[in-house]
């Protein structure tokens, strides 16, 4: 690895005047930018890594004012962990407890787990072997090339990697909102950038906190990977059913999480059983485009929705 | 004790016609491993943690395309940048006199062509640290001249195939594992009059090592030239060094640290294949410095590989399941071995014609990575459950139908193994009738895409068989010493291979020399310099090799003390030029060494057991372990060290010198979840024959350590080239996924051991270790084409494949 600055912030601003800087990241539990910069991923090294971790007060799981306030520093494993967020927001739980291994887990951030980069083999080839269209190049090698884990649901600006986050759809799911240094932001917009973004948080701006609304609903996430102790997900899925709505959300499908509006008008309001569940599956996936290896994730994805609506019952 | 058989073809080996039911040690669980504690407690010591004063580091130049040539190289910037000390490159003198010494395509080597993304090549930079050599190799100016690429090795092998090589005519490998075609009996005559005839395509996908230590070796030459090596070999590569380099083997040294893990490859091959300690010798003696090169593991990942093949062919059988001929076209990557062995040595199909092509493509270099019998295995496997699914029969039946060698049946085999001095005993029956009755066969078995569960998943279960291929062979080397305490030292250098095996080695010593486990210390690195080896160069084989020579070796050190203790003998003492001898009684006066016998660390005289005298009452007046204050002298220690070598089983043109006669039978069952493709084990069973385990543990321990790496192989592990630019596109343990510990059901693992004492290794054992990893993989196949009656022989098999399979995916 190559040599970088190391800045410990101790308040929110100083770290947003430290992030403003040209090629600075931000550093919490590390275990996405380390791996970028150890692979040296990136077209450019980055030059500071400025320490959230040193900032006091980011971590903490209450319920306040009708919400569940999570601090952006709070480990994943304590989320997972948590009988409020078991009890009450068990996507959410599922979610964290489904993500890595549990020694990354207790390093892992939640406020880290929504801000990591997409993923895709050429995207994260070492040496930045190659200048993708997410890299500021002019070709989706994946496109042509191996693309067996990518996007079912098309490009976004000529780019099919995914969206790799387990909490990031269960936070859409459960209705989420993400505060940041400078903003309150809706969970299913957080994502909703053109690339080279992963997110649509501007270079100096923090997450510093995620609420989600009280529920009375039942709500269930499923994950399915290659490899069980430790793996991205093939496709995961969260659904949160109230009453007679529903809010469905996939992920690692497309570039940033899915929202499932087919299959919550497919199972809104409606019993919650093997029929109606592979209804809902089958209408999550239509309009689903598969590239030339990746048609088997249709299947996974229907998969998930339907067990993910099977496990509110 | 063994017989030295005047045998067959010429040839000699040695059978162990000495067993007995019971015995003291050997056999015997619960004994505390020798290298136990160093490895749970972090105190071992690998290459990687070797630090010496003045120590530099070097890293290579690695190709950033699958085939490419290196025009030229400026490497005034990386000279110049601070920290780097020297930088060695494929124009060097001493660099084009290695390439005269090498053959097939060098690993590690530093030529100007890259025939793989990732090859070492070009230059290597020595430097302060690993970062500022790492930064330096940046800065190499590099003008390369990019070439194109082939992946496939059915396409290498078509006439116009893109070349790997621009000067050969074709693909074809022309050195070292050549194509190979077998071809026995009448094979078109044999399918056009068979009652059934079936065909089979399969494919397996490449295989990484996954070594834990990384490529690491570090060189110190200061006088002697000294070499830490992550390596299966330390003794020869002390000779390979020798004789590069010119210098006389008593000084070199090359020592035999932990490594974590052994899977072949470039690890035993010598350095007409791998140039790294030879590169790294040349570094350390110009620089003046101990050089140290470790690879990342994206480098480790680029190193070599290992099973990269399709294969198609058809099989002639009869209406009871007898196979008659056997024909196929395997194509292999870079390496291979013409999968007809396991045919000719346990079967007795008559008629075979088997061809394995090897050709070039642009990846790394293959090797004998954690078995090279496996695609043997494969299509030996394919073959068997092929004829008893298109029968509708039980595989087990179709088993017994066909166990035999070289194209004769269990007659001939029952007539060899007496006339050997073997047990007429039948392995496969054996295996077959204990796994069936603990696995519960006969209630389990259904036809294809019969048993769908409660649960909703898919029901199914596979038999396969082989033999146990890991027979003796080799040479090896040990000393013993009986140190003046009673205590005993075995010593010899050996590598960090296998499971427990230094270990076993202790438990051999006490059985024969009736000394306890406890007392008995493997002393590793106390013949560094001698190179006492006990490490054949067939690593498969390395316990049943060695423990020959270490059975001779406490025999003959058992019969040296009880000589001594029937002898008068005198000491010496005194010192200043004034020697004085005393002469003493026999402790055992008027007795023979045949009297004799010793048990616990006790020498007894077996008609009288009263009449004793400890090892250590004796030993204290040896030689070993020095003078001590006071003493009135010492008598020669008892020393001794014995060589052994066991002929391999056959020429490399399947010329056998003799028959492998323990068997294996694997049982699986599995379940298929129809709506992702998963497949989940509930049931792993290997059932081995290993003739004797000399220590069940370590057995068990290879075992597990199979089965895991079997669904690791089988169901997970998969290089991903892309095919636009040749680029390896997942070298790391993230996206090459490697079963973690928590991925496999450990208590779904059910070992079973046979001893049926019909291997050729000491107590008539024979070798496990890499069977169970090799074999079962492709039970996987075999079950869940039972599960949901669709055949899917494309390794890894993954979810999407089932998905496909089942016209889901």
């Amino acid at each position: 690895m190559r040599k970088f600055d190391h800045i410990n912030a101790t308040t929110i601003e100083q770290a947003a005047s430290f992030l403003s800087k040209s090629n600075a990241y931000a550093i919490a539990g590390g275990t996405d930018i380390l791996g970028t910069m150890k692979d040296e991923i990136l077209s450019v090294y980055p030059e500071t890594l400025v320490n959230l971790n040193t900032i006091p007060g980011l971590s903490y799981i209450k319920e306040e004012g009708g919400k569940l306030l999570i601090g952006a520093l709070t480990v994943l494993e304590d989320i997972a962990v948590s009988d409020i967020v078991k009890t009450k927001y068990p996507a959410l739980a599922q979610a964290a407890f489904s993500t890595a291994s549990p020694h990354l887990r207790e390093m892992g951030t939640i406020g880290g787990n929504i801000c990591q980069m997409n993923r895709c083999l050429y995207f994260r080839s070492p040496d930045n072997r190659f200048n993708c269209l997410r890299k500021g190049g002019n070709m989706c090698y994946a496109m042509a090339g191996y693309n067996k884990f990518h996007s079912i649901f098309g490009a976004m600006d000529g780019c099919v990697a995914v969206n790799p986050s387990d909490t990031a759809p269960a936070l859409v799911a459960l209705n989420a909102t993400i505060k940041t240094s400078k903003r309150e932001i809706a969970a299913e917009e957080f994502w909703d950038v053109a690339i080279p973004g992963s997110t649509v948080l501007e270079a100096d701006e923090i997450v510093t906190e995620i609420q989600i609304p009280a529920t009375s609903g039942k709500s269930a996430f499923v994950k399915f990977a290659i490899r069980k102790s430790i793996d991205f997900p093939v496709v995961n899925c969260a659904v949160l059913i109230d009453g007679s709505s529903a809010r469905i959300c996939l992920n690692a499908v497309y570039n940033k999480p899915y929202r499932a509006t087919g299959a919550e008008e497919a199972i809104a309001g409606k019993a919650i059983n093997e029929e109606n569940a592979e209804a809902a599956g089958t209408a999550a996936v239509k309009g689903a485009l598969a590239l030339q290896s990746n048609k088997w994730k249709i299947q996974i994805a229907r998969t998930m929705v339907k067990r993910a609506i099977l496990a509110c019952a | 004790m063994g017989v030295w058989h005047g045998s067959w073809d010429g040839n000699q080996i040695w059978v162990d016609t000495d067993v007995k039911e019971q015995y003291n040690y050997v056999g015997q669980r619960g004994m505390k491993r020798k290298d136990g504690y160093d490895k749970v407690s972090g105190k071992a010591v690998y290459t990687r943690d070797v630090k010496l004063p003045g120590m530099l580091y070097a890293k290579y130049l690695t190709s950033p395309y699958a085939n490419a040539k290196i025009l030229s190289i400026d490497t005034t910037a990386a000279q110049a940048y601070p920290g780097v000390r020297y930088i060695l490159t494929y124009e060097d003198p001493q660099i084009l006199e290695l390439k005269l010494a090498t053959r097939t395509i060098p690993t590690f080597y530093l030529g100007n062509r890259a025939y793989y993304y990732g090859q070492t090549v070009g230059a290597i930079v020595v430097a302060d640290t690993e970062q500022i050599a790492d930064e330096a190799v940046k800065l190499l100016d590099v003008e390369w001249e990019e070439l194109s690429f082939i992946l496939d090795e059915v396409e290498a092998a078509q006439p116009g195939a893109t070349l790997v090589d621009e000067n050969q005519e074709n693909n074809s490998i022309p050195y070292g594992y050549s194509a190979t075609r077998h071809v026995q009996g009448d094979v078109e005559a044999a399918l056009a009059a068979a009652e059934h005839t079936v065909n089979f395509n399969a494919k397996k996908a490449m295989t990484y090592g996954a070594d834990v230590e990384c490529v690491s070796c570090l060189i110190k030459w200061e006088g002697k030239l000294e070499c830490w090596f992550h390596t299966q070999c330390p003794g020869r590569w002390r000779q390979s060094l020798a004789a590069f380099f010119e210098v006389p083997l008593n000084n070199v040294i090359v020592h035999s640290v932990y490594q974590g893990s052994q899977w072949g490859q470039w690890n035993w091959t010598t350095s007409q294949y791998n140039t790294l300690p030879a590169i790294t010798g040349i570094l350390a003696k110009r620089t003046g410095r101990p050089v140290k090169v470790l690879f990342s593991r994206q480098e480790n990942f680029l190193a070599g590989e290992m099973d990269c093949s399709t294969q198609s062919g058809t099989i002639g059988f009869k209406s009871d399941g007898t196979i008659t001929a056997v024909k196929s076209t395997t194509y292999f990557a870079n390496m291979g071995l013409g999968p007809f062995e396991h045919f000719v040595e346990n079967s007795r199909i008559p008629n075979l014609n088997i061809y394995g092509p090897i050709n070039r493509v642009n990846k790394p270099p293959m090797g004998a990575i954690r078995c090279e019998q496996s695609i043997n295995s494969y299509q030996f496997c394919i073959v068997n459950d092929y004829v008893a699914s298109e029968l509708n029969m039980d595989p087990t039946e179709v088993a017994l139908k066909n166990d035999g060698t070289e194209g004769k049946d269990m007659a001939y085999l029952s007539q060899f193994k007496l006339a050997h001095g073997f047990p007429d005993r039948d392995s496969l029956k054996e295996c077959i009738d204990l796994g069936k009755a603990d696995f519960g066969w006969d209630s389990k078995w259904h036809e294809p895409g019969a048993r769908k569960l409660p649960n909703g998943r898919m029901h199914g279960i596979s038999f396969t068989w082989d033999h146990e291929w890991q027979d003796c062979c080799g040479d090896s080397s040990i000393g013993i010493a009986i140190n003046k305490d009673g205590s005993v030292s075995l010593m010899a250098q050996v590598s960090d291979i296998g499971v427990n095996h230094r270990s076993a080695c202790c438990q051999i010593a006490a059985e024969e020399m009736g000394i306890p486990y406890e007392k008995i210390a493997f002393l590793n690195k106390a013949h560094e310099t001698v190179t006492f080896e006990l490490e054949p160069p067939e690593g498969s084989a390395a316990f049943t090799a060695l423990g020959w020579a270490v059975k001779r070796a406490a025999m003959q050190a058992k019969a040296s003390l009880l000589e001594f203790v029937c002898s008068e003998f005198e000491t010496s003492s005194g010192w200043g030029g004034h020697p004085r001898l005393t002469r003493y009684p026999a402790f055992f006066p008027g007795k023979s060494p045949e009297d004799l016998d010793i048990k616990d660390g006790v020498i007894y005289e077996v008609a009288n057991p009263e009449n004793k005298k400890t090892v250590a009452e004796v030993a204290a007046r040896t030689g070993f372990g020095g003078l001590s204050a006071g003493s009135s002298g010492h008598a020669p220690g008892v020393f001794v060290w014995q060589f052994l070598a066991q002929p391999a089983k056959a020429d490399s043109t399947c010329n056998f010198y003799h028959h492998w006669m323990c068997r294996q039978g694997n049982f699986l069952e599995v379940e298929v979840d129809t709506e992702t493709g998963e497949v989940f084990v509930t049931n792993a069973m290997p059932v081995n024959d290993v003739g004797k385990a000399i220590s069940p543990e370590a057995v068990e321990g290879q075992q597990y350590g199979g089965v895991y790496w079997a669904f690791t192989r089988g169901m997970l592990e998969e290089y991903i080239w892309d095919p636009l630019t040749g680029v390896q596109l997942n070298p790391n343990y993230l996206d090459y996924r490697v079963a973690g510990i928590k991925d496999v059901a450990w208590d779904k693992i059910n070992c079973r051991i046979v001893e049926s004492g019909l291997g050729f290794g000491p107590y008539g054992s024979c070798g496990v270790g890499e069977v169970p990893g090799t074999q079962l993989p492709w039970n996987l196949g075999q079950a869940i084409y039972n599960a949901i009656g669709k055949r899917i022989e494309d390794y890894p098999i993954t979810p999407d494949k089932v998905l496909k399979a089942l016209g889901k995916g």
